[in-house]
Parts: structure tokens; sequence; C-alpha cells
């Protein structure tokens, strides 16, 4: 059994993290979108807070069962799998429908279920960089990993001038809190 | 990308027959299909990490270290501190160990197995520590934030 050597480390460590940065795209346009959801869903408040919130539940519910299944099972396998449902559930999640009764809790659940399959990868990809890193580049890899999870969502809601110049009190406030909440995430 | 999307649609609920908040995390799935998929042929060994080899494995792992021969000629395992102690099995090493005791460098040699099999435990155990600890740090970070 042996590590991934430095030249092939390199490239599974791009390839892991452009994973990484589209895998948290939904992280960064919820906030954008939450309106437009809200809309559609007929949410009130508390339950636009839950669907902002659910995914950061999940993925502090799931910490500690990554760690079990990292423990436990082959990694590829694991991740791998992760990785497929969260594609699945994110498919399911996009196409929920609107309208019926259970819309949205359908829709706050699969959140829920995407929030879990990212923690697996969310535990996996620091400790893999701290394996594979070489010594020179350990601190480097660790540091894009972080800026992809954490300010990746808040890049993509201030990507819109009009939600970035917006003042306390419109109605883009909540998205603007939302987002620095998620600035000071971790994950 | 959400935005610029929202802001394309220009107040229109629908896009291409699809409500336009649809689009980014479709988006995103297409984006991330072909990544996915080129996950399966990534080889294994270059995904797995030391604290499931050593927790799985850690007898191969074990085993690859080189076995320390007594004076007498008896292999003694350099691993498992209760084995470097252990009387060589058969009645000729421990015939020929009485007649010619070499206490000191059996000593010195059964000390330094059991250093080494300290050092493997403890890195082992130091693996497993980083992973439990990195899961419940995200799960004190998610949760208190």
């Amino acid at each position: 059994m042996s590590a991934a050597p430095n030249h092939d480390a390199d490239y599974l460590f791009s390839f892991l993290l452009l994973a990484n940065l589209f895998q948290y795209m939904e992280a960064g346009a919820v906030p954008a979108l939450l309106v437009t959801i809200a809309e559609s869903f007929e949410m009130d408040s508390g339950k636009q807070g839950l669907l902002g919130g659910v995914v950061y539940l999940s993925l502090g519910v799931g910490g500690p069962f990554a760690g079990y299944l990292l423990r436990k099972f082959e990694h590829k396998g694991v991740i791998v799998t992760a990785v497929v449902l969260n594609m699945l559930f994110t498919i399911f999640w996009a196409m929920t429908p609107v309208g019926l009764s259970f819309s949205t809790t359908l829709f706050v659940v699969m959140r829920f279920m995407m929030g879990l399959c990212q923690c697996i990868i969310c535990v996996y990809l620091p400790l893999w960089a701290n394996e594979n890193a070489p010594k020179e580049k350990r601190t480097t890899w660790m540091s894009y990993l972080q800026v992809l999870q954490s300010y990746l969502p808040y890049i993509v809601c201030f990507s819109h001038p009009q939600i970035y110049c917006a003042g306390i009190g419109s109605p883009w406030s909540n998205v603007r809190l939302y987002c620095g909440i998620n600035f000071h995430q971790c994950c | 990308m959400a935005s610029i999307f929202i802001n394309a649609a220009e107040k229109s609920v629908v896009c291409a027959s699809i409500l336009c908040w649809r689009w980014p995390f479709l988006v995103e799935i297409f984006l991330l299909s072909p990544l996915y998929l080129a996950l399966y042929f990534v080889p294994a060994e270059h995904m797995d990490l030391s604290v499931r080899r050593g927790s799985s494995s850690s007898k191969q792992l074990k085993s690859n270290i080189p076995n320390t021969v007594s004076p007498t000629g008896a292999a003694i395992s350099a691993v498992d501190p209760d084995d470097a102690c252990r009387i060589p099995a058969s009645e000729n090493d421990v015939e020929s160990a009485r007649r010619t005791p070499q206490k000191d460098s059996i000593t010195l040699m059964t000390e330094s197995s059991k250093e080494t099999a300290k050092l493997i435990s403890n890195s082992l155990d130091r693996e497993e520590k980083r992973v439990r600890l990195q899961s419940y740090l995200f799960f004190l970070a998610d949760i208190l934030m």
C-alpha cells in the first residue's frame, strides 16, 4: 500500500479541489436564490431559516459519523459512495416538486441529506492533503481547501453588485447576513 | 453564478420550461458529473489514508518490521512487546539459551523491539485520534456556529 507519488498527488489534489469547488456551489447559490425559492415553495421566514441552516446542522451531526466510516471502511468506497449520493440528492433536491403539501419538508430533508454526504468529503480532504501533500506545500494545500470550502459561498453570494451594495434593512440584508455566517464557517 | 442566472431571467419564473432557480443546481450537477466519474479511475491506494491502513492491516504493517534474531538463532518478534519477551518456543532454543546465557544482549534487543512497537503503536493511535478529533471539530464548529 503506497501513498500517491508527488506528481500524482499534485494532479489528484487539483482534481479534488475542482470537485470541491463545484460541490459547494449550492451553498453559495441558496442565499442568492432564497427569495425565489421561498416564493416557489411559499415558505415563511422560519422555513427559510431552516433551509439555510439545515445543511450546517447535518455537517455537524455527520462529523463523528464520517470519522467512523473513514476508520472502518475502504476510503475510496466511502468517498465514491458519498459523492454519488451527494449528486443524486442534489438532482432530487433541484427537481423537488412545488405545490405539494410535503414539498417544503422534502426540500429541507434533501438538503440535510446533502450535508451528510458533503461532511464525509469535508472530513476526508484535509486528512488526505495532510498525508499526501509534499512537506513544503502542506500548508498551501490546506489553505486552498479552506478557501474553497468557506470563502466560496461568500464570493458567490457577493458576486452580484446589488447584493454587495445592499444596506441594512433592505430585502437583501438577510442574504448578506447569511453570507457573513458562511464566511465564518470552517467547512 | 446563481445571481447571474436570476438576473438573466429578468423576473420570469420559468426558464426553458423549468423553474429558473433550478438551473444553477442543474449546472452544478453537470459540472460535477465528469469529475465524479473520473473518481472511479483513481487508484484506491492513492486515496487510502494511513488511519485505515493502521487499523485494518496493522498486522501486515507489523510483519514488515524485520525480526531480530536472538544470539541462539531463535527468531524473536520485533513488534509485539509480549511476543518479544516470550521465551523461544522450541526446546532446543530453550536449552541452548540456558547453556549460553547472554542476557544483556537479549535484553537490549527486546528493549529495542519494545521501543519500535511503541513507536508504531503511537503513530497509529495518532492517526486515529486525528480523524476522530477532526470529525468532532466539524461537529462542534457547525453546531455552535
